[in-house]
């Protein structure tokens, strides 16, 4: 044992992981993360943070059984009919197939990129895809893959099944709400921004632009302090299709512009329109989809009331086309309910807050918490008289009645609420609280807390302590329904554009800022600035200034938006800034879909949402042929460098001056310098070299159809439609191929581990670091017997090469125990401490045992094959001790007994105690609960073995005490 | 009752273009009641098999007064090069009218790189169509549609696109040389790089164009409509300042404006101090007070120009400004200097020109009629449509010089340097032509 605990010593001193350290934080977002077996006996929780699925059994409170590791964020755990779980495991892109009774993985089941859920029917299990945007069907016995249809839409993500179950329902998570943005189209870097049809007379503003918002003034007016020479830049104009029509915020009609005879003045087709799916309906029988448009434009969730058969989809939508801060303030995301007849598609589309009219911008706290905020997850009982909502913003419960109705008042519980599970028979409902990492039983009724059990949480202190600013809608908000993360969500995007001018605003100057190139006109930015996309937070604490005009030094200068977008009673502090900016600080880039294992670039990718402009040899409409990502890397180094640098697409946060590139240092608070750009037309617009690391989630701009997916693309408004166009209205570029190579690399872009800079080239700008993990992270395999394959020989390649950016991580079942290990240069380290090769490991490889191999972000294989808790203690070494491997606060060192057991049997009273090895205990009893003096009953007890026991006759029957203390 | 149904067809193209070819029509009344109507189809361009017009059917009670029906047939839907279609017949009226419109219509249309050369398309809608590179070499596009359209890098020289609509359409590198596009509307269409050289923009409507990087020599902005958003480079605004009246009173200094049509413009009292004018059609143009002090002054057009006492201009083209506008006989202008200049049907019958330079200069028409020109140079002129009958041009340096069409009957040479001297289509002073 001394020698294990060396040797332990030893892995620490050497730097293995701690509490904080081994965690990558992706922001993602669980579910349906919590689930009761269909005989109502364990509920099943996953446990994100901790990549495991957590076991309770539920016949009296919540008593925790065991967990299992399952993959990188798993979100989804589902009971399959044969009572398997099923455990969508999003970044590993896999399910794991669990024995609930042996907590044991049978099987992984490779999924494509980004599973969200599963549901099970007519012998199939159906996993929504929110990756590749579609859902794939697997035969529910054999676990083989027999099918599947794309979606029709971006991020489909939750799943319900029909009361019969002959039909799925998907919510699409990034539906839109038929918004989209008129421009003058795109033909050019320097020939940006085009002269656009909002400037012709002909349109419903006379050709004002940017046009008045209220009538023909705008509200509030502009700030008369600006000089008439600083007009707001002229801009594109973001419209909503409302009953048929394309109207903007101050009644504008531009359909004729979007769809009409002259929707070619905005480069449409006649006809143009957005699909604005909301839910995608599949037949179970044949796969046919239909869907079921106009609900919302955030789908977060879904729930079948299983009497009436209406689908319950809860979300947000946004009223983007509404312009200007100021207008917004308090209102500009509401959180609604869409009950849906699925038989003829009507919905009735509800606010879940009532009580708001949106007429004020800000109400009294107590009112405020009856909001609800960031709506996640709904559920219903097994009577469809209750529905119960999850408010992860604010985290509180709201109970619907049979019709979505609120019923009573919101309750609130610790944060972040985001599964729900009904156990109709105890009259509870189970809730997680993901941020709080808590697990609550609920009274069904008076929804009254009853139980609250911690989970294991390795999730680091920056991660659960700033989250607060940024999804908190109570504390963040005037009206208790909106925050940071109403449009940034879960850290990402909305996939809208919003136009946040504040015309009341003064003008910012433009100091400090890098420009890469300078601007020419004006020396300043207008406080209008027009549609604007919604940006990724991931990533972006370091690359500084912020927005896509640059125009915010650093975090800090966001504080206002709190009280004037959000309308919060106040800004944060500068201890919570620092809070919020360590948070963001934390969301890293998953791992990039297009790279191959080896997070090398593919030179095959497929192109299936770039169609060809007729530029080149390929037809217009015509798919774009295949790309690869080493060419296009080529012509990315010699085009786009060093405007865009490598590895995040960044400008340079240097300048070349003196014959090299200089770093530039930071500002005072601790900004970075990020180089920008004012290109000829855009002085009054200069702009920030954006990154380029998920250019491929803003595919679905189609202006040549007549079903785009999407009405917002890329560039800063979001006109341009594909980076075909981008590519080669924007370059000149001609050559298909040549196209397709550099749209390949773009989309493989995040993944870093490319080609270094040379500080003495002026074309090759140094990059900054990029927060990503390589693409091999989540994958996994799983050995029924002890022959490696070629997935595991790759995998342990893979972990073992100098430059590797992940660790291997095996786990599996040893001497009927759950085990894992980490693989360090050719052997295995074990969850007790020892060294295997791995011969030994692989032997214990077998059909009802599997070993499961995961490659996961380099840093965090101690926590998760090792060392769950981070107390630097291993896993096996604490069970051993009577430690607790899931409790940083109790390792073997603990001296503090943990009682395991008092047993009156066979005359004697018995008790049975962890404590520190070697240390001395003493066990003591009084005669009353609250007074007396404690009597020994022991002498001193050193323990050399866990548990240990103590005993004595039972005496006379009359009640006493005990404790064990231990005595230093 | 029987109705004698009289029928007139009428046909026409689409919107009443004038270029088109209207389709030239048969047609029979069957059994049924029902008329036949047939034609012969054509292609919209020759060999573009996949440009075939659509018809529209039109109907009437009386000429004039047409109501569409509804039914558009495509061409492309019909598989024999006539094309046929029974209408129904108009019994129950006592009179009718149909007419089948011929209408060109490629809008949203791929048409990248196409070659239309001389193609009729007036009327025609190209909205949102894809012309990249294309090239509409001399094509007639009058009254066309071009909204939304991307013509970059098209050929357009030459084409006449009077009355074209080319709203929003993204012309950057567009080669307009020579085009007409007279009344265009042409708001807010990007010419970026453009070349619009010799292009008539007479009365277009370039409001919110964005004329960057364009090369525009003598190109016409009289009559344009501008507004705030037309965006222009420097040159092209003091171009379409002065041909529009707005021109009097600026400043032009050190701009280079050569090679500007200018004609009919107003620069009273304008500074156009070391301006570039070179080449600079100032035809009717008003110079009164005009300070040019410093400019370069090369070949200027200066027909019907107003120069006053105040106008600052150096003498030498004062003088040339005053031969060309008050055209008399016996002028006396010994050893003047004509270098680099240009005269057309200039008259100068019985002058006195010797040693006069009109080196490298340009004279086009014009009478020299007896002109004593004995030791002038015109090293390097370039003479055109001259008369120089009897003209004396003993000595003179003729070298390089080149003579096209001009008359030198009687005309003396002797001792003349014609080095290099090429004459074509011209009567030589023996009153043969040249070789």
């Amino acid at each position: 044992m001394n020698r294990i605990l060396k040797a332990v010593g030893l892995l620490l001193l050497a730097g293995a992981s701690v509490l904080g350290q081994g965690f990558v934080n992706f922001e993602t977002a669980p579910v349906h993360p919590v689930a009761l077996s269909p005989d109502g006996k364990v509920l099943a929780v996953c446990n994100l943070p901790d990549a495991r699925v957590e076991f309770f059994e539920v016949s009296v409170g919540l008593k925790a059984v065991g967990s299992v590791f399952t993959g990188v964020d798993p979100v989804t755990a589902r009971f399959a009919p044969n009572g398997e779980l099923w455990v969508v495991n999003h970044i590993s892109d896999s399910i794991s197939v669990v024995d609930p009774a042996r907590r044991v993985v049978l099987t992984t089941i490779d999924c494509f990129d980004g599973p969200q859920d599963v549901v099970f029917t007519q012998g199939k299990a159906f996993v929504s895809h929110s990756g590749v945007n579609a859902v794939i069907i697997f035969d529910a016995a054999t676990r083989k893959r027999i099918g599947g249809m794309d979606i029709e839409g971006d991020r489909p993500k939750a799943m319900a099944l029909s009361a019969d179950g002959s039909e799925i329902y998907v919510a699409i998570l990034e539906s839109g709400n038929a918004s989209t943005i008129i421009t003058g189209g795109f033909s050019g870097l320097e020939r940006t921004p085009q002269p656009s049809v909002v400037d012709l007379t002909e349109g419903p503003h006379g050709g004002l632009n940017p046009p008045p918002n209220f009538g023909t003034n705008f509200s509030p007016v502009i700030n008369p302090k600006i000089p008439a020479t600083n007009a707001p830049p002229r801009v594109g104009m973001i419209v909503r299709k409302q009953a048929g029509r394309w109207l903007d915020d101050n009644k504008g009609d531009w359909t004729e512009f979007v769809s009409g005879t002259n929707s070619f003045l905005t480069g449409r087709v006649p006809g143009w329109d957005i699909a604005d799916h909301d839910i995608a309906v599949i037949t179970a029988t044949n796969g046919a989809v239909r869907y079921i448009r106009g609900l919302m434009n955030i789908c977060f969730d879904l729930s079948v009331n299983p009497v009436s058969g209406k689908i319950a989809l809860i979300g947000t939508d946004a009223i983007n086309e509404v312009r200007f801060e100021p207008v917004l303030k308090s209102i500009f995301v509401r959180s609604k309910l869409a009950m849906v007849d699925p038989v003829n598609s009507e919905a009735a589309v509800t606010d879940l807050n009532p009580h708001l009219d949106y007429t004020v911008q800000t109400l009294p706290i107590s009112v405020r918490k009856q909001s609800v905020g960031d709506p996640r997850t709904i559920a219903w009982n097994s009577r469809g008289t209750r529905a119960y909502v999850a408010g992860l913003g604010s985290n509180n419960i709201l109970m619907l009645d049979g019709d979505g109705k609120r019923v009573g008042h919101a309750v609130e519980v610790p944060e972040g609420p985001t599964g729900i599970a009904v156990d109709d028979g105890r009259g509870r409902i189970y809730v997680l609280a993901r941020f709080a990492a808590k697990l609550l039983v609920m009274d069904a009724e008076s929804l009254a807390v009853l139980q609250t059990v911690a989970l294991q949480d390795p999730t680091p202190p920056a991660v659960k302590v700033g989250r607060k600013h940024f999804y908190d809608t109570i504390k963040n908000s005037g009206l208790g329904q909106v925050a940071c993360a109403s449009c940034h969500i879960d850290g990402r995007w909305d996939r809208l554009a919003w136009d946040l001018g504040d015309q009341t605003g003064d003008m910012l100057g433009l100091a400090t800022r890098n420009f890469f190139v300078a601007p020419t006109v004006t020396n300043s930015f207008h406080p209008m600035k027009g549609p604007m996309v919604t940006q990724t937070l991931q990533d972006i604490i370091g690359h500084e200034p912020f927005h896509w005009r640059g125009d915010r030094n650093g975090i800090e200068e966001f504080n206002p938006t709190f009280q004037a977008l959000q309308g919060a009673d106040n800004e944060l502090t500068d201890e919570e800034m620092q809070e919020f900016e360590d948070f963001l600080a934390t969301i890293t880039f998953p791992p990039n879909p297009h790279r191959n294992l080896d997070n090398s670039l593919p030179t095959q990718l497929n192109l299936p949402l770039e169609k060809a402009l007729g530029r080149g040899n390929q037809p217009a409409g015509a798919h774009m042929p295949q790309g690869d990502a080493t060419f296009g890397l080529a012509s990315f180094r010699n085009a786009c460098l060093p405007c865009h640098t490598l590895t995040g697409g960044h400008g340079p946060d240097a300048i070349f001056k003196l014959g090299r590139w200089q770093f530039i240092n930071v500002g005072t608070n601790s900004e970075h310098h990020v180089g920008m750009v004012a290109m000829k037309r855009t002085s009054e617009l200069p702009f920030k070299v954006q990154q380029l690391r998920h250019l491929f989630e803003k595919n679905g701009f189609d202006l040549r159809s007549t079903k785009s997916r999407s009405g917002f693309g890329f560039l800063h408004d979001g006109r341009v439609d594909s980076l075909t166009r981008f590519i080669q209205d924007g370059f000149d570029v001609t050559d298909d191929q040549q196209t397709s190579d550099i749209i390949a690399f773009l989309m493989a872009f995040t993944g870093s581990d490319l080609p270094g800079t040379i500080l003495g080239v002026p074309t090759q700008a140094p990059a900054s670091p990029s927060k990503d993990v390589p693409a091999g992270v989540g994958f996994q395999a799983i050995l029924t017997n002890s022959a490696s394959t070629s997935r595991t020989l790759f995998m342990m390649s893979h972990a073992r090469s100098a430059t590797s950016r992940v660790d291997l991580v095996v786990h599996g079942i040893k001497d009927s125990l759950p085990r894992g290990w980490l693989m360090r240069g050719t052997e295995f380290l074990s969850d007790s401490g020892e060294t295997n090769t791995s011969s030994q490991v692989l032997a214990l490889a077998e059909e009802a045992n599997p070993l499961r191999f995961t490659l996961v972000p380099k840093g965090t294989g101690t926590r998760i094959a090792l060392d769950r808790d981070g107390d630097s203690f291993f896993n096996q070494i604490e069970m051993a001790s009577g430690a607790d491997p899931d409790d940083a606060n109790v390792t073997p060192e603990t001296t503090t007994p943990r009682l395991l057991s008092i047993e009156a049997a066979e005359g004697n009273l018995k008790l049975r105690w962890h404590g520190k090895m070697g240390a001395n205990y003493r066990v003591q009893a009084r005669n009353e609960f609250g007074t007396g003096d404690w009597a020994n009953l022991s002498e001193t007890i050193t323990i050399s073995t866990n548990p240990v026991s103590w005993s004595e006759p039972r005496g006379d029957g009359a009640s006493r005490f005990f404790r064990v203390i231990h005595v230093p | 009752m029987r109705t004698l149904v009289t029928i007139f067809i009428l046909v026409a193209s689409v919107f009443a273009g004038r270029a088109q070819t209207a389709p030239t029509l048969g047609f029979r009344k069957l059994a049924t009641g029902e008329i036949e109507l047939s034609w012969r189809l054509e292609m919209a361009y020759p060999g573009a098999a996949d440009m075939l017009p659509r018809y529209s059917i039109e109907t009437g009670t009386a000429i004039g007064e047409w109501q569409p029906t509804g039914v558009i047939l495509p061409g492309e839907s019909f598989t024999n090069i006539t094309a046929t279609t029974v209408w129904p017949g108009l019994s129950n009226q006592p009179i009718a009218f149909l007419r089948l419109e011929k209408q060109l219509n490629f809008s949203g249309r791929d048409l990248i790189g196409r070659s239309f050369t001389n193609a009729v398309f007036s009327s025609a809608d190209f909205s949102g169509a894809d012309l990249l590179l294309a090239n509409l070499t001399d094509a007639s596009l009058q009254n066309a549609f071009f909204r939304g359209t991307d013509l970059r890098q098209a050929k357009l020289n030459g084409v006449n696109a009077r009355g074209a609509n080319f709203i929003l359409a993204r012309m950057a590198r567009v080669d307009l040389t020579g085009a007409d596009l007279r009344g265009a509307d042409l708001r807010f269409v990007e010419f970026t790089d453009a070349n619009l050289s010799f292009a008539q923009l007479d009365d277009a409507d370039l409001r919110g164009a964005i004329l960057e990087g364009v090369t525009n020599f003598f190109t016409r902005f009289h009559g344009c409509a501008t507004d705030s958003l037309t965006v222009m480079d420097p040159e092209i605004r003091a171009i379409w300042e002065i041909v529009n009246n707005k021109g009097a009173g600026k400043n032009f200094n050190a701009l280079d404006l050569s090679l500007a049509d200018l004609s009919g413009g107003n620069l009273t009292n304008a500074q156009l101090q070391a301006t570039d004018l070179s080449g600079v059609d100032f035809q009717m143009c008003d110079l009164s007070g005009a300070n040019l002090t410093g400019a370069t002054l090369r070949f200027l057009d200066l027909r019907g120009t107003k120069i006053t006492a105040q106008t600052i201009i150096a003498s030498k083209w004062r003088t040339i400004w005053d031969i060309i506008n008050n055209p008399k006989t016996n002028r006396v202008h010994l050893n003047a200097d004509f270098t680099l200049s240009l005269f057309v049907d200039t008259v100068f019958d019985h002058a006195d020109l010797r040693g006069a330079r009109f080196t490298s200069g340009s004279i086009f028409g014009g009478t020299f009629h007896t002109a004593n020109m004995q030791s002038a140079n015109l090293s390097g002129t370039s003479v055109f449509d001259a008369d120089f009958r009897n003209a004396n041009l003993s000595n003179a340096n003729l070298s390089n010089a080149s003579f096209d069409g001009v008359d030198l009957t009687g005309a003396t040479l002797a001792g003349a340097n014609s080095l290099g001297t090429k004459f074509t289509n011209t009567i030589m002073p023996d009153g043969t032509p040249s070789k």
